[in-house]
This record gives C-alpha cells, sequence and structure tokens, in this order.
C-alpha cells in the first residue's frame, strides 16, 4: 500500500518553495539591510529541504548521519538560546520561539533516527482493491518507535495551530512591527505561514510511515 | 507568535528588553490567549487537522476504503438509511483518490480555519453541516439504528460530536459562564445537552447485544488486531479478562455513564469535577481498549475517534475560573473576618 505519487511531489515543492522564501529572506535581510532572524530562517531552510527529501526520491539531499548530526546540534543551539533568554535581565518575548526551534530540531532528529523516509515500494496501491491489514498487502510501515511518532505528529498538529491562532490575533499590518531603525521585519505572516506548511507535512511525513 | 518578537536587529543598535516587549506588545503579541473557550476551539481545530492529515494515509486512497467502512456499516440498518450508505459507498468506490483527497482537504480546510480567527464562525458552521453529513453517510447514524452500537466501539459516532462540540464551542454570547460550554447556549440547556448524551451512552451501553457474554471480549479483541506490540498486548490481556463477563462489564459501565449523566447538575464544584473526571477516564478507557487509539497502526485511522471528542466535550464542561473566582473571595473573605478576630 503506497500513496498516491502525486501527493509527497505536491507535499515536496511545497517544502522547497518554502526552503526558496527563507534563503531570500536571509539574502534580502543581508543585501537590504533589513532585520530579521537568521537562525530561524536558516532553520525553516534546512528543515524544509531535509523533509523535502523524506518525502520523495528524486530529490537527494544530505546523507542522513549529516542531517541527523545538524539538526541535533541546532537542537542544542537553539537550546542555548532558551537557556541565555531565560537568564534574568534578558529579553523573554523569545523565549516561547526558541523552545519551539529546539523542539522542531529534536523532532527532525527523531525522523531521521526513525526512518522516515521516501516509499521504497514501486508504484501506488491508490485506487485499487487493496487495504492495509489484508494478509497479502504489503505495507510501507518502516517506522521505529511508532507511537512516539503518533505523539510527535499530535505535537506537531497543535502547534501548526497555536502559530495560526496567534498570527491571527495580530491586528492588521500590526505582526510586521518595526525592527532596527524601524525598518519592517520581512513578511512576518509568510513566515508563520510557512512555521503551519512545515509543521503539517511533518505530522503527515511521520503518519504516512505509521501505517 | 509574531516577527516583532522575531527580531535581532542587524546593524543597529540592540533594542533594550523593555522596548523589545513594548514593541511586542504593539504587535499583538502581547494579547491574551488564555481564554478556555479558544483553547478548547484550538482542541477542536486539532482533531479536524488530525483528523484530514490521516485521511492522506495510504491505504485510504484505496478501494477498501468504502466496500468495508461504508458498506458494511449498513448491516442493521433500516433500509432507508442502508440505501443513502449504499449510494455513496459507490460513488466513493468509483473515485476512491478523488474523493479521499477532498475528504482530507475539507478536513484539513476546516482545522486551519477554526484556528484562523477571522474563519473561525465559518469554519464552525461548515464542520457542524460536514459532521452531520459524515455522520449519516460515512457512519450510519453512528450504528445507533442497528441496536449493537457501543460506547465501547464508538457510539453514538465521533461525526456527531463533533458537530455537538462546534455548537457548544461557537463563539460565545457571554462574557462568562460557569463551564465554557455554557457561554452560547446558557448553563442549563449545556447541562441538558450533557445529560442526554451520557444518559444515551448508558442506554446503548446496556443493550442486548452489548450485555451478551463474550461482547466485551469481541469488542476489544477487534480492537487489537494490528495494532502496535504494547497496545495489542494491553488490549488481549484486557479482552480475556472481559472474556464471558459481558453483563457485569456492560452494567458497570452504564452505571458508570449514568453517574457521569447527572454529575453536572450537582451543586458541589467538587462533586461537578469527579464526574468530568469520570468521564475523562471512561473516554480513556474506550479509546485504549475498544478502539485501538483509533486504529492509527493497521493504517484504519481516519480521526482520532468518538473518545477523543468525549474528552473534548467533557473539558468544555469543566467549572472556569469564575467559579474559582468566588471561592478565593469567600476564602479571602475568611480570612478577612479571622484576621480581624486576631487583631481584637
Amino acid at each position: 500500500v503506497n500513496a498516491p505519487g502525486w501527493l509527497p511531489d505536491v507535499l515536496a515543492v511545497v517544502m522547497l518553495a518554502v526552503a526558496g522564501f527563507s534563503l531570500w529572506r536571509l539574502a534580502v535581510a543581508r543585501l537590504w539591510a533589513r532585520v530579521t532572524d537568521y537562525g530561524a530562517d536558516a532553520m525553516h531552510a534546512l528543515m524544509a529541504v531535509a523533509v523535502a527529501g523524506m518525502l520523495v526520491q528524486w530529490l537527494e539531499t544530505l546523507p542522513r548521519a549529516v542531517w541527523t548530526g545538524l539538526f541535533a546540534a541546532s537542537a542544542l543551539w537553539f537550546a542555548g538560546r532558551l537557556a541565555w533568554s531565560a537568564r534574568p535581565g534578558q529579553d523573554r518575548s523569545a523565549l516561547g520561539r526558541h523552545a519551539a526551534y529546539a523542539a522542531a530540531g529534536a523532532v527532525m532528529v527523531y525522523m531521521f533516527v526513525a526512518g522516515v523516509a521516501p516509499s521504497a515500494l514501486a508504484g501506488s496501491a491508490a485506487g485499487q482493491y487493496a487495504m492495509a491489514g489484508v494478509p497479502g498487502v504489503i505495507k510501507d510501515s518502516s517506522l521505529g518507535y511508532p507511537s512516539l511518532g503518533l505523539l510527535l505528529a499530535v505535537v506537531m498538529a497543535v502547534y501548526a495551530l497555536a502559530v495560526l491562532n496567534q498570527v491571527s490575533i495580530a491586528p492588521a499590518g500590526g505582526g510586521t512591527g518595526t525592527g532596527g531603525r524601524g525598518l519592517p521585519v520581512l513578511a512576518p505572516r509568510a513566515v508563520d505561514c510557512c512555521r503551519v506548511a512545515l509543521a503539517v507535512t511533518m505530522a503527515y511525513a511521520i503518519l504516512v510511515k505509521i501505517v | 507568535m509574531t516577527d516583532a518578537s522575531l527580531i535581532k536587529a542587524r546593524r543597529a543598535p540592540r533594542a533594550p528588553a523593555p522596548a523589545v516587549a513594548a514593541a511586542r506588545g504593539r504587535a499583538g503579541g502581547a494579547v491574551p490567549t488564555r481564554d478556555p473557550h479558544r483553547l478548547l476551539q484550538l482542541a477542536l481545530a486539532a482533531l479536524w487537522l488530525l483528523d484530514g492529515v490521516l485521511r492522506f494515509q495510504p491505504s485510504l486512497f484505496t478501494r477498501g476504503l468504502a466496500a468495508p467502512s461504508l458498506a458494511a456499516g449498513t448491516v442493521g440498518d433500516p433500509g432507508w438509511l442502508a440505501g443513502t450508505i449504499a449510494w455513496w459507498a459507490g460513488v466513493v468506490q468509483s473515485h476512491p483518490v478523488g474523493a479521499n483527497t477532498g475528504f482530507g482537504l475539507v478536513q484539513v480546510a476546516l482545522g486551519l480555519g477554526i484556528a484562523w480567527r477571522p474563519t473561525l464562525k465559518a469554519a464552525l458552521g461548515v464542520s457542524v453541516g460536514w459532521a452531520l453529513a459524515v455522520w449519516w453517510f460515512g457512519e450510519g447514524l453512528g450504528g445507533l439504528l442497528t441496536g449493537g452500537a457501543s460506547p465501547l466501539t464508538g457510539a453514538p459516532g465521533a461525526a456527531v460530536l463533533y458537530a455537538l462540540a462546534a455548537v457548544l464551542l461557537w463563539p460565545p454570547a457571554r462574557d462568562a459562564g460557569p463551564f465554557p460550554a455554557a457561554r452560547r447556549i446558557g448553563a442549563r440547556a449545556a447541562r441538558v445537552v450533557w445529560s442526554v448524551l451520557w444518559a444515551l451512552l448508558a442506554y446503548l451501553t446496556v443493550q442486548p447485544a452489548n450485555t451478551a457474554p463474550g461482547a466485551v471480549h469481541d469488542a476489544i479483541a477487534s480492537a487489537a488486531i494490528g495494532t502496535s506490540g504494547w497496545l495489542a498486548a494491553l488490549d488481549e490481556r484486557a479482552a480475556s479478562l472481559a472474556d464471558g463477563r459481558g453483563l457485569a462489564v456492560a452494567v458497570v459501565l452504564a452505571a458508570a455513564c449514568a453517574l457521569i449523566a447527572v454529575s453536572v447538575w450537582l451543586p458541589w464544584s467538587r462533586a461537578v469535577r469527579a464526574g468530568l473526571v469520570a468521564a475523562l477516564a471512561l473516554a480513556a478507557l474506550c479509546w485504549v481498549f475498544g478502539q485501538g487509539l483509533g486504529m492509527p497502526y493497521p493504517g484504519m485511522a481516519d480521526g482520532p475517534g468518538a473518545p477523543a471528542l468525549l474528552a473534548l466535550l467533557a473539558a468544555a464542561y469543566w467549572p472556569t475560573r469564575v467559579l474559582a473566582d468566588q471561592d478565593a473571595e469567600a476564602v479571602a473573605a475568611r480570612l478577612a473576618v479571622r484576621r480581624a478576630g486576631e487583631a481584637a
């Protein structure tokens, strides 16, 4: 049993768009002296490329061990920023965001360790008479620690909705705020949409390997 | 979380923490979001989103989607209901990929729409209609007319509970209420809804099909098929314990449901909370032992299942801070009297 081929393709393209947008933000911030959080944008770009590589065969990225090390390091780095922000006298407004990115790094490590990867089955059973659980039907259920995966998928879905809720209560135009010398921050609602897309796609990538 | 709080100033002096906090406040990042009513709406959104994402599992794109889950659902249903379900099963079987993609997209959109405040009412409204349609065509009215529906196996159906939750969690007409579910339709009406729901579950539990000696065993054993190792072991153990004790288990379950039904009318907040905790525990038991956590492991989960909705509804009846504040005022008054007495 395998998903229709177009589904992971579409999601992978969305992820590549997220990665491209994040890289564009980094470039614009550098060239035009706009303000942004370099760590967050870099994390978005890395996560999006990695998740796309987990969905489709045609996108060969870095070896899994390299990705695992990269996300373990990023999780530690954001955990360090979290600890730094929690110190007395520091700006505590970023605590939640740092915690979220540290957790996202940990989830990515889980996904690589547990074996979230493009389906190894040829073709798709979509539209045919086949069903999981029936003898003779091959399932693509290669995920390790499936119960943890189920829990993390729920966490990612809840995170996506929390982001969406938070951004929808910001007043119109106010979500952009101002930074530095009064320069507008780069399209923050688009960044939040990227977070939502990333979280939902990660939840999908985990769930599809549990069955 | 907005990017106003995501700023790391570049080529500019670092803003002091109070200024950042003030900017964050202007940007709306400090808007309070702890309203229990809103949190419950978000929980409902999460269930819809998970429902939608689970729809994209590979096995649900096969023609097997329609045959076992829809057509088999007509067994025992009256002809007028079975006919409509069979018609819908035929439609889905003809276009399994398109139908399942449509179902998934609608449910993902409902989850995102409830979370996005400007579309909250529209999404809740659509969710009521969608859920009732799914309840009819997809769940055969939860099997209520078959005589074999049991809370252990998901009665009265997750879909109708989605609709009920959407109504109870509609943006409130009142600023406050004794519990979140009362803020739209009032406390009395909300309590009536709760009591009717749990009385129905008690009634279903003692139906002849559910009190047979092997009824509970069979329900639990079927949930264990294809599940993860630890869950299968747990379910198999529970099934062996329940074997031959269908009537006893059903009576205990029915009594618990009846107590939960009346608990919200009790004048003591602790008793109300105890009833709600019992409802949560019962929902958890049904979820684990009767439904295998919604059966995600065999790839047959098309949603978290009715127990998750029952838990959400129980949370919607949890006494809110209005009661807590009253209690706090009473405690403060007693303390003031005591201190006055000590001073005298």
